[in-house]
């Protein structure tokens, strides 16, 4: 075939593909009949009220010398591992605040961490492209350090997320400045799936954060700088199950509903949005209205989300310091965790809620994190 | 006897390279082209798999149901209008806390034990809940920062004082005061003093413009000093970049 007639059939697919992702949208569109507010309002749903006492701030832990960048509950015995700027992990006991474990990482630039299932190791990931493994039951080197038990090389870009999957210490995935997820073996250090990579089916932008359905831990969800979400099934690495439109801007933050059916994402364009994982369906968006005269340049944008273990609140942090807390079903903000008595000085970079949902925490730039309970009373039958 | 002449040969000339077709462009056209007629298929396949799709409302449904049935530790009890009665979800969430372990939820451990460290609020008059002033452990003192609980519900915030020396910042929005640590991030001009035991505001309003003279365009000051940084293959380390806020954020590594 000539290369004539290979422009001329490149011309006709690409106007195809446009076409039929025409057709796809406008039928997608036709299936969206009512969003999650519209529904709930139809049930005689009334927002959450809280009073300025309800949430409060039970810990503050304090220690890192730079920004708190990621954190993660431990999914048993209530521990906290913390990523700073100050290039150090710290392991907290959330109850008694104290430190059980301080790591000066081989590379300070990092950007996230994780807790393994088991609660035994942590992992870190940053601008050395790589993902360190630490056992926390090493011993501690001459130096005062835990030594890297595994390197997971294999990036060709920054490791901006990860997280082990659920119920496996083998087992974890990352996610990247070089557009891809990957699926690791922590025992051997392998690269068992790399998702993405391929025009078209991966992200084409830096992929900045991940959730592993806690459900069915086969699935997660991807978020990335092309400002799109993408689903995963982590059998088929060939192909994105589903891409998620909507954002403007880039996601930021992706995290799982609690029923693992639907999934959250939070944007540079100052949204948040909740998403149907079986359909595809875009559910709700959740985002104050704009004052007007802003600057739209100047829009807080989302840096982290989590949502409560009922589902009925979904926690936001913004770039401007603001931590909002939603009424899922009413779309409405019941709370801005930023305002309170105690709140942070600084924009809060990460949410966690804890394994049994009873507490959150948050980490900041004022170098500190926080832990949030329900301060009101409660009758023990 | 007359002889035949040839025509003189032509000069030797060197030949021109041959015309060596366009390989690469070929073979990046067809790839190219199959890739396109792969997502044809897949989206084909997607667009038949919409008829069988259930709408939006059925998902929201599904979402109703699934936040209803969930207790949820960090809702009030009994709030809003027309919601149904409460008790129900927490008898939900008790049974809930008991089948996963014998012992107490994480909110409640984080609100009993030490009294001056508690969840107070609402329930510092409740029964068999309590939250006095406590002073700071260690002979710590707040100085002139710290003054008595006004109210109960202040207890909280104004027995965790841990300022020991009046210019001393804590961070945590704690008894601090707007001096050196605005200045290590930000030029604040002027700069303010907060006195904030007991408030949470301590802020330096900012003028925003950067620090960093040679990057102009940063607003306002972000990460790692003025840009972000950026780690590629090709550089020996980290280099700075112009823009803020997210690695990776040039096409290209600023290295030597």
């Amino acid at each position: 075939m000539s290369v004539a007639e290979l422009k001329e059939r490149h011309e006709a697919a690409t106007a195809a593909v446009d076409s039929l992702r025409e057709r796809l949208r406008q039928k997608r569109q036709m299936l969206l009949d009512n969003d999650l507010v519209g529904y709930s309002r139809t049930q005689g749903r009334a927002a959450i009220s809280f009073s300025s006492t309800d949430l409060v701030c039970c810990r503050t832990l304090q220690g890192h010398t730079g920004k708190v960048y990621s954190l993660d509950w431990s999914p048993e015995r209530n521990r906290i591992v913390s990523a700073s700027q100050d290039g150090r992990l710290i392991v907290w006991n959330a109850l008694t605040s104290q430190k059980t474990h301080a790591i000066k990482l081989p590379c300070a630039w990092v950007m996230t961490c994780a807790f393994s299932p088991n609660g035994q190791s942590v992992a870190s990931g940053g601008l050395d492209s790589g993902c360190s493994i630490f056992n926390l039951n090493f011993q501690i080197d001459r130096d005062g350090n835990i030594p890297v038990a595994r390197f997971l090389s294999g990036h060709k870009g920054y490791v901006s997320s990860c997280q082990y999957v659920p119920d496996d210490e083998t087992h974890l995935v990352t996610g990247s400045g070089d557009q891809t997820c990957i699926l690791w073996d922590v025992t051997t250090g392998q690269r068992l799936s790399v998702f993405g990579g391929e025009f078209p089916s991966g992200h084409t932008a830096d992929v900045l954060s991940i959730s592993i359905n806690g459900s069915n831990s086969k699935m997660f969800v991807s978020g990335s700088c092309d400002s799109t979400a993408r689903l995963w099934d982590a059998r088929i690495a060939s192909r994105a199950v589903h891409t998620f439109h909507g954002h403007k801007g880039d996601v930021n933050t992706v995290k799982f509903f609690p029923d693992g059916q639907r999934f959250g994402t939070g944007s540079d364009d100052g949204a948040c949005r909740l998403f149907d994982v079986r359909t595809g369906h875009q559910l709700q968006v959740y985002q104050q209205q704009q004052q007007q005269g802003d600057n739209s340049a100047d829009s807080p944008i989302v840096t982290s989300i989590a949502f409560s273990i009922s589902g009925r609140l979904l926690f936001a942090a913004y770039s401007n310091g603001n931590c909002y807390v939603w009424d899922t079903l009413v779309g409405k903000v019941v709370l801005n965790l930023g305002a309170v008595q105690n709140s942070h000085e600084g924009r809060i970079s990460c949410l966690g809620l804890s394994a049994d949902g009873s507490a959150l925490c948050t980490g900041s730039w004022d170098r500190t994190l926080k832990i949030w309970a329900f301060g009101g009373h409660r009758r023990v039958m | 006897m007359a002889t035949m002449t040839t025509p003189p040969q032509p000069a030797p000339s060197p030949k021109s390279p041959p015309r060596y077709p366009d390989f690469c462009g070929r073979h990046r056209l067809q790839a190219e082209v199959q890739i396109l007629n792969r997502e044809i298929g897949f989206l084909e396949e997607e667009l038949q798999s919409l008829d069988d799709l259930q709408p939006a409302s059925r998902s929201c449904k599904e979402v109703n149901e699934f936040v209803g049935a969930n207790p949820d530790p960090l809702i009030p009890i009994n709030r809003g209008k027309s919601e149904s009665c409460c008790i129900w979800r927490w008898f939900g969430y008790l049974s809930l806390s008991l089948s996963r372990s014998l012992s107490l939820s994480l909110s409640e451990k984080l609100c009993a034990g030490l009294s001056w460290i508690c969840c107070c609020g609402r329930s510092s008059k409740a029964k068999g809940s309590s939250c006095s002033c406590a002073p700071p452990k260690d002979g710590a003192s707040c100085g002139g920062w710290c003054s008595t609980c006004a109210r109960p519900e202040d207890c909280c915030s104004c027995c965790s004082c841990s300022c020991t020396l009046p210019k001393r910042t804590a961070v945590g929005g704690i008894c601090c005061a707007c001096g050196e640590a605005c200045r290590r991030f930000w030029s604040c001009a002027p700069l303010r003093r907060w006195s904030c035991c007991g408030l949470r505001q301590c802020r330096c309003r900012c003028r925003r413009w950067c620090l960093c003279r040679s990057f102009p365009s940063c607003r306002p000051c972000p990460e790692y000093s003025c840009g972000c940084v950026w780690s590629c293959p090709s550089c020996n380390g980290i280099r700075l970049c112009a823009r803020f806020s997210k690695p990776c954020c040039v096409s290209r590594c600023l290295c030597p």
